[in-house]
Parts: C-alpha cells; structure tokens; sequence
C-alpha cells in the first residue's frame, strides 16, 4: 500500500535533481533492499502510474534489488540469507548485524542522448 | 547517454523530520516507543494497562494513530493522560511529521513517556522512521506462532516484543516457545514479556522494564 507514496517520493527527488532544460527521462536507478518492506513490482507499477501523461511518461523504474547480507559477530564472515533467518551460515549464530537489505535509495537519473 | 548521478535515500524527508522529532523528544527527556502490530493485537489495550499499572510511577502521553475513527483516544482520554489522535483517512502507517504535528498538542503537558500507536499494520510502518527511541512489536497468540518468519523486516528493527493474551494459551495450538525461538531467529537482541491485558499477567515486568528506561533518553 505504501508504494504509492514512496513512488510519489521518487517522483519529487527525480523532478528537483533535473537541471534546467532537461533532455527527457529515460530510466531512474533505484536500489532496494529486501528487507525494505517495498514490493518492486507494485512500485513500478505505480511510478508508471503517477508519472502517465506527465512531463516523465516513459520513463523506466530501474530496480536493483539488494540481498539481506549479514556479518556474524562471533566469526566474522559474511552470508547472504534468503529466508528470514538471521543465522550465520559458516558457524550457525544468531549473533549477527545486518550490513545490507534496508536500502531503498535512488541513484541516477539517466536522460535521452 | 547522460547520467545524473544522485544518491540519495527516497525517504529522506521523513528521516530528517524523524530526527528533528528525536531531538526534541530527547530535549524534553521523554522516553519515547513506537507501538506496532497487526490489527487486533491489543495495541491499545497495551496502552491502557500500561498507563494503569505505570500509576505513581512514571507519566504518560500518548499519539493515537488509526485509519479511521477517534475511538482509541477516546479510551486512552478515560484514564486521564495526555492523548492525541491521529486519523490517516486510509494511510497505512504514520510519518514523522504526522507525529511532529500531534506532539505540537502535547508540548505543554508534563509526562515522562510518549506511547506512540502506530496503524495497525506489520508491513509499512517498519520503513518510517518516527523519531522514537526503540520500536515495540506486539504479537497475540492468536496470531500463530510463525508470525515473526511472515514479517522478519519489523521484528528485525524492533527492540522489544510483547506476546499479548497468553490467557488465551490452553485454549490454542500456538506453541508460545516456537514464537519466541522464531522471533529470537530474526533478532537475537529481543527483549521479550509475555502478558495477558485481560488478567494484568506479567506486566509488573513491563513496567518495571519502561521504568528503568525513563530520564534515559
């Protein structure tokens, strides 16, 4: 439910880092964690919705989608986790910190040449 | 191609009102937790029972937040504190400057401890910051006890849980020790109380719990 507004977030940053007589929008680079509570597909579908018959109409939500990656307090490594266990994968602790998977950030903005 | 290269985070805008709020709440001395679960958890009888055995011990305000309806701030308004409502006409999670605004109504009122009700909700209210101190997630046994494996991004930024009406346990197949071993999977560091609103069961441990936190922040 809240792709919306987080869609329309996206809209507002894009629209203020345009220069002044901008060629057209042609994709927005997005990253977003697993673990940001967004679903990618229902963000696309309404960025592609607010952005229709606007100055942005046909500009692509580029997603990157960021794996939940964790480091283990007690022997250092590093595992991807793919189901919501937060457990090392080389020593099985739960003594982890979360290094990646929050994100949901914008990153480029590329235009038509 | 050009590329314009930004960085920056999309919420970004509630994060520095959430910061400005936490700023001010620390100014204030206020200890400040943000309460967030499905709806029909018992978030506001949490609040009640939280104001009713906290007597003589410590002051609370709270924010109301509800799609529709003041009908919690009416409850709360009956134990005599503090309390605002906030109505979100639909919005699914509260933001940082619907809190900024609600706590402009509180701003003179003396109290020690803001209880901030979230939308009853697991899924968006985890990507909005507040301003509070620590997140607290309330979990009924009704709810099933792999809830915390469905919603893992809010029981992963919450401090605390609160396993709600375990009177209700001999009456149910949730296996209360596979809901906490599943929620300490996703977070270790839970600080978890298990109580019942109905009988007040363990919530002299919840308050003691708050006490040692207030004038902290």
């Amino acid at each position: 439910m809240h792709e919306l507004s987080i869609a329309q977030e996206i809209i507002n940053i894009v629209k203020t880092s345009l220069p002044d007589g901008h060629q057209k929008v042609k994709n927005v680079k997005i990253r977003v964690g697993k673990l940001s509570g967004v679903l990618s597909d229902s963000l696309k579908f309404c960025f592609e919705s607010i952005i229709y018959q606007t100055e942005l109409e046909g500009a692509l939500l580029v997603i990157e989608e960021i794996p939940v990656q964790i480091k283990c307090n007690e022997c250092n490594s590093i595992s991807i986790i793919d189901d919501p266990f937060f457990q090392c994968k080389n020593c099985q602790s739960f003594d982890v910190q979360l290094i990646s998977g929050k994100e949901l950030e914008i990153t480029e903005i590329e235009l038509e040449d | 191609m050009p590329v314009i290269t930004i960085e920056r985070k999309v919420l970004e805008k509630n994060d520095v009102i959430a910061n400005q709020n936490r700023e001010k709440f620390k100014s204030k001395n206020l200890f400040v937790m943000n309460f967030v679960s499905s709806p029909g958890s018992g978030k506001t009888s949490l609040v009640e029972k939280t104001i009713e055995f906290s007597r003589g011990k410590f002051k609370i305000g709270v924010i109301e937040g509800d799609v529709q309806t003041n009908l919690d701030a009416e409850r709360v308004n009956k134990f005599n504190v503090p309390v605002v409502q906030i109505v979100t006409n639909g919005g699914c999670h509260l933001e940082a400057n619907l809190v900024r605004d609600a706590y402009k109504n509180l701003e003179n009122e003396d109290f020690d401890v803001l209880i901030i009700e979230n939308v009853g909700n697991l899924v968006c209210p985890s990507s909005y910051d507040l301003g509070e101190d620590i997140k607290v997630v309330i979990l009924s046994t009704t709810e099933g006890d792999d809830k915390p494996l469905k919603y893992p991004a809010m029981f992963r930024n919450a401090s605390v849980l609160i396993i709600n009406k375990i009177d209700l346990l001999p009456y149910l197949d949730c296996n209360i020790e596979e809901m906490k071993k599943n929620a300490l999977s996703i977070n270790q560091q839970l600080k978890i109380f298990e109580v019942s609103c109905k009988t007040g069961e363990g919530l002299s441990e919840w308050i003691e719990w708050i006490q040692k936190n207030v004038g902290k922040s």
